[in-house]
């Protein structure tokens, strides 16, 4: 009797044909879009930018060593780019001087701190520049967490400490802090941030019962200073005759502006974790702050954040500046837009920026046209204050735990903005605790590069590499009376029949400061038709037409009288 | 027989061979659920947090473990997680509960929130889920909408607070959202009637005049604006409390939450039970001035002064130059009555911190005590200087002033008090009682009625405005049912109270009930002592009410 017995053979036929399709090569696909070359490339180490702040860090848990530190990006030495001064803060009590970066002609930074006199130590913080005495330098005021600095440049690659001459030393725990001409009387007068009455005895645990750093909470609020530039080189602290000392925030972030555009300079501070405030120039030599009234004081939902990091531009091409504030993680960061009422809104919604920043604590910020399309862009650095829920304890991970992702986002029109780490993967994949951020051309090569520092981590330099830029124009607004730049002023220029706004200051994002000139992508059009300056006293000059790609010194007196330039239809 | 005999063993062996099937498959399937479980049940690492935290988080997975099935066990746990911030391992709990209990909307809802720290749009799933099961919690649909705003969702956001409005209309917060969403639409009119109605709803959201000022600055109105921005700055309550997140958050057990709670229990007045959160916070830890501060404050509150004054000098003792610490313990100090004590520690708080307005107003009273009218006013006006906005220090200043005999300039700082901000509910009473003192009674019942609205139970406000409804000279001020609802109230909720039991007495004899109102004027005076004023006014009274007449104040 033949069984019918299964066909062997065909079996092994079945299961090598199933190997078979199982080995066989995936179907064939459409080849990937090219990698998107690197929008920001490191360069720090590499253009021998050699800084690694040190807070000091111990398990003490000694709030400051959270905080970080700031710089400056500027011409210290007048050869026409961009040096770096960097704050280092170091151990408690002795504290570590910072470290000033001169870059020489082959693009290559060295260090001369010594050579420039920078070597007083101290529990640094920040820094801005601003020329207070008129001498056609910049000179460098240091905050910190203690003794305040002032630091005159004398012209010759050194610095001066006149901080006890200048009356400007005072003791508290300073921020950031910017050089403005509030009376307009020709001279830089100073308001400087300041965060909080702390009391390092004081230890602080999070919802989980963790040692942790304090958070602002813990302490009272101190007043900022407001120093008025006497024009002889003394400074007089006049903040309670101002009226700024009558309510004590926690100041993190300060820029400077005319915010309720009449004529003359006010400040706006975010504090962390209570209402922000707008020191209004009432133009009698006080200041009244009306924070709420102009909607930057809280959010859209009527809570205060913890305001860290200021940038100041106009987002949406609206030629009203807007302000971004950055906060802690679980709090969104917030773009106040401006209004044609004059006051703001809370535009966060409607730009996109709101959900992304929610997991982060952003610190430095700042606008800026990363490929020179015409619009801005938005860059945030970030790193924790408190470590998220089930984070160890400290360790040789310590760091590790409040290390966070950058964040950089592409302006898609209309005040809109998306994500774009996809083609800025070194810059936004760096896990570090950045803090400070300084916008300049650091290559002048006609965009904006950025500096980044880090708690207990190197600096960073990132190139920025935008594959096809458009043209571009860097103007100063020069006040040949002061033989400085006109701190305060607002250039407009027009070009393709779109007219664009920059501020012009120092003082930027957290802790830091940059040079003052303004930057303006230009996309295709390789003019700027017009260039309108409006001066720190509301006054405004029309400059004449000019070619693209080319850094211009407009200076007061020599435009024509103009209006202001009208909306963009 | 062998056939069967061999049947039997076949089917013996196959029993056993069943049974051992059976065994291995009951003991597969529970090591597969116990596995099962394990990766079920989220993982945090709680090796840093403080001990009681650690086990109560243990204490809720023992739950899971013991019922897997069990909702409650696994929303017990998940609100532990989220009570303490792990809020990713609190979602996950949440959807265990919510699958083994999908007719409770709480679960999706607080897998929200907890999602909501982490990434805005994958909550609103969770949202639409609880939203689906139709929740009676106002305080969800606002939460819902915000969310929904912050995502740019506005439409769908308005829809979220008008559901809000229609469980409960006086839920301020949607009213403030609409009035958002309206603004945004650049519709300021429709925004500042949504305000005043959320306004309305709840006077003391800080978030409502913060949105106020900007209206109002928009529209030009800058000294109405200016006024929303003090309203704004002195603070309140911002949203009315959601009792699902506070069920949630009753479960925390770490240091900084009872802390917290302590702070709110506190701030809502109840500080038998602050004083109980703060000590169980000293239990935790110690060496932090901060909870002996707290502590010490819940006691002075129930004026347990000596008590008090322990925990401030045990905080001290920690920070010797703390200048909260020091000011409370000298305000406390002062009400002890040791005047000098008290005076050399708030100096010592000016000459630490000169912008520390609390303490020269403290300061200021304890001068007054000591007989030095001029130095407490001028202390006062220093406070205001330094922050005109100080409640306190126009209320004292307005005082000092007053028992000085300077009423005018007592009055204008009064009157300045209100104009600075409405909700100064001292500097209103003191101004309410010079406009009875100076016969101005329209006045006066103009202002406590607009206190009322302010601070609605207030019973100081309540008894005078009763009073004047009630016993005014002019007629067609009195209005003698309002007054007699309004004293009924006040009397039934401190009977034994002389001034309540002659305030309802005048205001039964302006209804004509002159039988009623003698006994209860009579009954006012059995409890008081003879030889004081009251007494001799309420005899007076009743006098007056044995005749059939009502009490009229002189005109």
């Amino acid at each position: 009797m033949v069984r019918n017995q299964p066909n062997r053979a065909a079996l092994a036929v079945l299961a090598g044909a199933l190997l078979c399709a199982c080995e066989q090569p995936p179907p064939e696909v459409a080849p990937a879009p090219p990698v998107a070359a690197d929008w920001l490339i490191e360069i720090g180490a590499e253009a021998g930018l050699d800084f690694r702040h040190d807070s000091g860090l111990d398990s003490s848990f000694f709030m400051p060593q959270i905080m970080g530190s700031g710089g400056a990006l500027f011409d210290y030495d007048l050869d026409g780019d961009l040096d770096v001064f960097l704050v280092d803060s170091g151990r408690r009590g002795s504290g570590a001087p910072g470290a000033l970066f001169r870059r020489e002609a082959d693009g290559q930074y060295g260090e001369v701190t010594a050579r420039a006199g920078l070597t007083d130590p101290g529990y640094g913080m920040g820094a801005t520049v601003g020329d207070y005495d008129n001498d056609g330098d910049l000179d460098l005021f240091v905050t910190r967490y203690g003794r305040n600095s002032l630091y005159r440049n004398a012209g010759d690659g050194s610095f001066e400490d006149v901080s006890e001459a200048a009356g400007i030393g005072d003791d508290a725990w300073s921020t950031s802090a910017s050089f403005f001409d509030y009376d307009l009387d020709g001279f830089l007068d100073l308001y400087v941030a300041n965060y909080l009455t702390y009391d390092p005895a004081r230890s602080c645990a999070d919802q989980s019962g963790r040692t942790e750093y304090c958070g602002p909470q813990a302490f009272p609020g101190a007043a900022d200073f407001l120093y008025h530039n006497l024009g002889d080189g003394r400074f007089a602290e006049v903040a309670r005759e101002a009226g700024t000392h009558s309510t004590a925030g926690k100041g993190l972030g300060v820029v400077t502006g005319d915010f309720d555009d009449d004529g003359d300079q006010d400040v706006y501070v975010a504090n962390d974790g209570v209402a922000n405030q707008l020191w209004i120039n009432l133009g009698t030599g006080r200041f009244e702050d009306r924070a709420y009234a102009f909607g930057v004081a809280v959010n859209g939902f009527g809570q205060p954040e913890a305001g860290m990091g200021i940038a100041l531009g106009d987002a949406d091409g609206d030629l009203s500046l807007d302000l971004f504030v950055t906060h802690l993680d679980r709090e969104t960061n917030t773009l106040y837009g401006g209004t044609a009422a004059g006051v703001f809104q809370d535009a966060t919604a409607v730009s996109g920026l709101g959900p992304d920043s929610l997991p982060w604590t952003g610190f430095g910020t700042g606008f800026l046209d990363l490929e020179n399309d015409g619009d801005l862009d938005l860059i945030v650095v970030n790193g924790r204050v408190r470590r998220a829920a089930g984070v160890p304890t400290p360790s040789d991970a310590l760091l590790a735990a409040y290390a966070e992702p950058n964040a950089l986002a592409l302006n898609i029109g209309s005040g809109r903005f998306a994500d774009h780490c996809a083609a800025a993967r070194a810059f936004c994949g760096a896990r570090e605790v950045s803090r400070a951020l300084m916008l300049g051309d650091v290559d002048a090569d006609g965009d904006l590069d950025a500096v980044v520092t880090n708690s207990n981590g190197p600096v960073r330099l990132y190139r920025n590499d935008a594959p096809d830029p458009g043209h571009w124009l860097v103007v100063r607004a020069l006040d040949a009376r002061q033989r400085r730049d006109a701190v305060g002023s607002r250039v407009y220029v027009l070009a393709d029949e779109t007219w664009r706004v920059r501020p012009v200051t120092h003082a930027m994002g957290y802790l830091s400061a940059t040079e003052a000139t303004v930057h303006f992508g230009l996309g295709r059009s390789a003019r700027a038709d017009a260039i309108v300056v409006r001066w720190p006293d509301g006054a405004h000059e029309r400059f004449p037409a000019t070619a693209a790609d080319r850094r211009l010194t407009v200076t007061r007196g020599e435009g024509v009288p103009a209006s202001p330039p009208g909306r963009n239809q | 027989m062998t056939t069967g005999a061999s049947k039997l063993r076949f089917a013996l062996i196959a029993a056993l061979a069943l049974a051992l099937l059976a065994g291995v498959a009951g003991w597969l399937l529970v090591e597969h659920q116990g596995r099962g479980l394990e990766r079920r049940l989220p993982t945090v690492d709680t090796s840093a947090s403080e001990p009681q935290v650690a086990a109560r988080i243990e204490q809720a997975v023992a739950g899971v473990r013991a019922d897997p099935d069990r909702a409650r066990a696994w929303a017990e746990l998940a609100q532990v997680l989220h009570a303490h911030a792990f809020h990713a391992a609190a979602v996950d709990a949440y959807l265990e509960a919510r699958a083994l209990d999908p007719g409770d909307y709480r679960w999706p809802y607080l897998a929200a929130l907890a999602q909501a720290k982490l990434d805005l749009a994958a909550a609103v799933a969770h949202f639409e889920t609880a939203a689906a099961l139709e929740p009676a919690n106002p305080a969800f649909h606002v939460n819902f909408g915000d969310l929904l705003l912050q995502l740019n969702q506005p439409a769908t956001a308005a829809e979220r607070y008008r559901r809000a409005l229609t469980i409960d209309p006086a839920t301020g917060h949607a009213h403030y959202g609409l009035a958002r969403i309206a603004l945004a639409d650049d519709d300021p009119g429709s925004a500042r009637a949504l305000l005043e109605r959320a306004a309305a709803a709840a006077p003391d959201h800080a978030e409502v005049q913060a949105l106020m000022a900007q209206v109002l600055a928009r529209g030009g109105d800058a000294e109405a604006a200016r006024r929303a921005e003090r309203l704004a700055r002195a603070g309140g309550a911002t949203r009315a409390e959601d009792p699902v997140v506070a069920a949630m958050e009753a479960l925390a057990v770490s240091s900084t939450a009872i802390a917290r709670r302590g702070a709110r229990l506190a701030k809502a007045g109840d500080y038998v039970a602050a004083e109980r959160a703060f000590r169980q916070v000293l239990e935790i830890r110690s060496g932090h001035p901060r909870d002996h501060a707290n502590l010490g404050a819940a006691l002075a509150r129930q004026g347990k002064i000596k008590a008090a004054i322990t925990e401030f000098r045990r905080g001290l003792q920690f920070a010797p130059d703390d200048a909260d610490l020091l000011n409370n313990l000298g305000q406390t100090l002062a009400e002890a009555g040791d005047l000098g004590g008290a005076a050399e520690l708030l100096e010592r708080v000016i000459e630490l911190d000169e912008t520390r307005v609390e303490a020269r107003v403290n300061l200021g009273a304890v001068r007054e005590r000591q007989g030095d009218t001029e130095g407490a006013v001028g202390l006062y006006r220093a406070a205001l200087a330094l922050d005109p906005t100080h409640a306190d220090a126009y209320t004292n200043l307005g005082s000092a002033l007053a028992r000085s005999g300077r009423i005018t300039e007592a009055d204008e700082i009064w009157s300045a008090a209100l104009a600075v901000d409405p909700r100064n509910h001292a500097s209103r009473y003191n101004l309410s009682m010079a406009r009875v003192g100076q016969g101005r009674h329209r006045e006066a019942i103009a202002l406590l009625e607009e206190g009322r609205r302010y601070a609605p139970r207030s019973s100081r406000f309540l008894a005078l405005l009763a009073w004047e409804l009630a016993t005014a000279p002019e007629e067609n001020l009195r209005d003698g049912r309002e007054a007699l609802a309004l004293a009924r109230v006040l009397f039934e909720a401190a009977p034994q109270n002389p001034e309540r039991a002659d305030l309802l007495a005048a205001a039964l004899a302006e209804n004509g009930r002159f039988e009623e109102a003698a006994g209860t004027a009579e009954a006012a005076l059995a409890g008081l002592d003879p030889a004081l004023e009251l007494a001799a006014a309420i005899k007076q009274r009743l006098s007056l009410y044995r005749q059939g007449l009502p009490y009229r104040q002189p005109h």
